[in-house]
């Protein structure tokens, strides 16, 4: 077994998590290498001072929320299990809200009337097109025409 | 029999006694078609005056002052007044000319002077549609800003078209005053002079408009006068209209522009006096609110009837297509064209006669048509250029010295011009084929939104 240089096999054996036969052999190694009983001492130093450090008691409405989740039934417990996490949970939310956004937007403009065409350049090419008739009507059709125009290119009260 | 009260009769009575009885001095009244022709034709003298213009359409009535400025050949100047007496608008013409001016919005919109182009349609036919549909009577004389006058009154032979009085003057043949309406309608035009000066001293000052550099100037606001072949070729849009329609109205011309970025094809068909205008575009007009509407007849296509001052207003929408009919005409001769106009089926279309429209009327003008599309080439030395159609069609032009060239709304040369300009309009003689004017873009249409 490959032992020098292992930190974990290290922290295993202080933790005593190996068999007797592992924690022979490491203990053999350690005793004979210098940088390995190094690091043997550095990760006990490590872990006493982790198991001296105040610990705070956990908040009651935690404890309560845990043992209620445990009462649950299992199908239960294997329902939230598939729950899909909240780092997935955030941008599909973000994204479906767009997609309704956009939809609404299209939604809207098919229910709102169709932007069509002033009618005041219509109106003005009949009255110029009228200046072309036969029997002329010249001052009627100029005010028609003029009139449309001001309607149509300033804010006049001509409009119809 | 219940019997009614003759006041109510009385009117048509008196109405049947004007018409059907002889004039006092029948002898000295001028024939009519003799006077018509006579006001028909370009007044040969100078003349100002002060004119009131009153237009009844429904419930609405609207008036205004006109300063009045003419001479020969074809030169005015109309300036009409708000009630304090201040310009509104002004309509000056050099006579090949001509310019609107429009002081509210301080713009000006720039275009050929009225009846400088020839129609499609010749006077000859236009007179005899007139006289096919119109009867035609003398009365009179009667007085006109203190001038002597001959009532001409044209009356319809079909209901629904609108009646005309024209007050002519009996020494000059001037018109001093017109009446159009619609008999038991509230519909009616009335011009007439209230001050009339003959052969004032006028310089040609008066027939200029001088705009300031920064005004926005805009054109070009001229009709063109295309048969329905040339739209078609040119727009590249199929046009299945009827070449008569209800009422005894022919098709004279067509032509198009643009309002914004939606083409607007107008097709105009006349039946002598009044004008009907047919507009189709892809997306509704925005009829105006108020006045008149009523739901059509269940012969006509769904649509929606409104008045305004120059006429009235039917639109509907047809496979795709919209409608907007204009005219004078009653509401119900407007209904009754719209249905009888819905377009024919492609399979049973009729092959179009070729309207071949002389190039040079008998007066000397030249027929000017129109073409859209983009350069092919250019070739300086021989100055001629290639353009093709919409529809892919390759012409060429001539240019001569005479030929107005505008790129943003300035003079340009022909050098300037490049292959694949994009052109937006070219006017041209068909005849001689040289151009008149041409606009490349991205010039502005001159219904482009202010």
């Amino acid at each position: 077994m490959r032992i020098h240089g292992e930190g974990e096999l290290i922290s295993a054996f202080i933790d005593g998590e190996l068999g007797a036969d592992e924690a022979a052999e490491v203990r053999d190694h350690i005793a004979a290498c210098a940088s390995c009983r190094e690091s043997c001492a550095s990760l006990r130093s490590a872990k006493s001072l982790l198991a001296r450090a105040p610990r705070r008691a956990m908040p009651p409405d935690l404890v309560a929320q845990l043992e209620g989740r445990l009462a649950r039934p299992l199908w239960r417990r294997v329902l939230d299990s598939l729950r899909p996490p909240v780092s997935i949970l955030v941008p599909a939310g973000a994204l479906a809200a767009a997609v309704l956004v956009v939809a609404a937007w299209f939604g809207a403009r098919r229910a709102l009337p169709e932007q069509g065409i002033p009618l005041e350049p219509l109106l003005a090419a009949h009255s110029r097109y009228t200046a072309e008739s036969l029997v002329p009507a010249s001052e009627l059709v100029a005010s028609n025409y003029s009139a449309q125009l001001n309607a149509y290119y300033g804010d006049s009260p001509d409009q119809e | 029999m219940a019997i009614r009260p003759i006041r109510n009769r009385l009117p048509l009575l008196l109405l049947a006694l004007w018409f059907a009885a002889p004039p006092v001095a029948a002898g000295a009244l001028p024939d009519a078609q003799p006077l018509l022709d006579a006001a028909l034709s370009a007044p040969d003298r100078p003349y100002q005056g002060h004119l009131t213009v009153t237009q009844w359409s429904g419930r609405q009535t609207h008036a205004e002052e006109v300063e009045v400025y003419y001479s020969p050949t074809n030169r005015y100047r109309w300036e009409f007044l708000a009630p304090d007496g201040s310009v509104t608008r002004s309509i000056v013409s050099d006579g090949a000319n001509e310019t609107t001016w429009l002081a509210h919005p301080g713009k000006a919109v720039t275009g050929e002077a009225v009846r400088t182009a020839t129609k499609l349609m010749m006077p000859e036919r236009e007179r005899e549609l007139l006289l096919k549909n119109y009867r035609l009577s003398v009365t009179g004389p009667d007085s006109v800003a203190g001038r002597k006058a001959w009532v001409l009154v044209l009356r319809p032979l079909v209901a629904g078209k609108p009646h005309q009085l024209l007050w002519i003057d009996t020494e000059t043949q001037i018109i001093l005053s017109i009446k159009r309406f619609l008999p038991g309608m509230q519909f009616a035009t009335i011009a007439r002079f209230t001050h009339f000066k003959l052969n004032p001293s006028l310089s040609d000052v008066t027939f200029k408009l001088s705009i300031d550099s920064s005004v926005p100037v805009t054109g070009d606001m001229t009709p063109d006068f295309l048969s329905i072949d040339e739209l078609e070729k040119t727009t590249g849009r199929e046009t299945d209209l009827p070449d008569m329609l209800p009422g005894g109205f022919a098709f004279e011309s067509a032509d198009y522009f643009e309002v914004g970025k939606e083409m607007v094809r107008h097709l105009r068909f006349t039946h002598g006096l009044a004008v009907l205008s047919i507009f189709l575009t892809d997306k509704p007009v925005n009829l105006p609110r108020g006045g008149m509407s009523r739901p059509a007849p269940p012969l006509s296509p769904p649509g929606a009837l409104r008045l305004a001052s120059t006429g009235k207003v039917y639109a509907f929408q047809h496979d795709r297509q919209y409608y907007t009919l204009m005219s004078d005409v009653s509401r119900d001769l407007l209904e009754h064209i719209a249905a009888r106009m819905i377009p024919q089926k492609k399979a049973s279309r009729q092959p179009r006669p070729a309207v071949t429209a002389a190039p040079v009327d008998p007066a000397g003008r030249i027929r000017w048509t129109k073409m859209a599309g983009s350069v092919e080439s250019v070739e300086l030395t021989a100055n001629r250029l290639w353009a093709k159609t919409k529809m892919g069609k390759s012409r060429d032009f001539i240019v001569t010295e005479a030929s107005k060239i505008i790129r943003d709304k300035k003079l340009a040369k022909l050098a300037d011009i490049k292959p694949g300009d994009k052109v937006r309009l070219l006017r041209y003689n068909s005849a001689t084929r040289e151009i008149k004017k041409i606009e490349l873009a991205p010039a502005v249409s001159h219904w482009a939104k202010r």
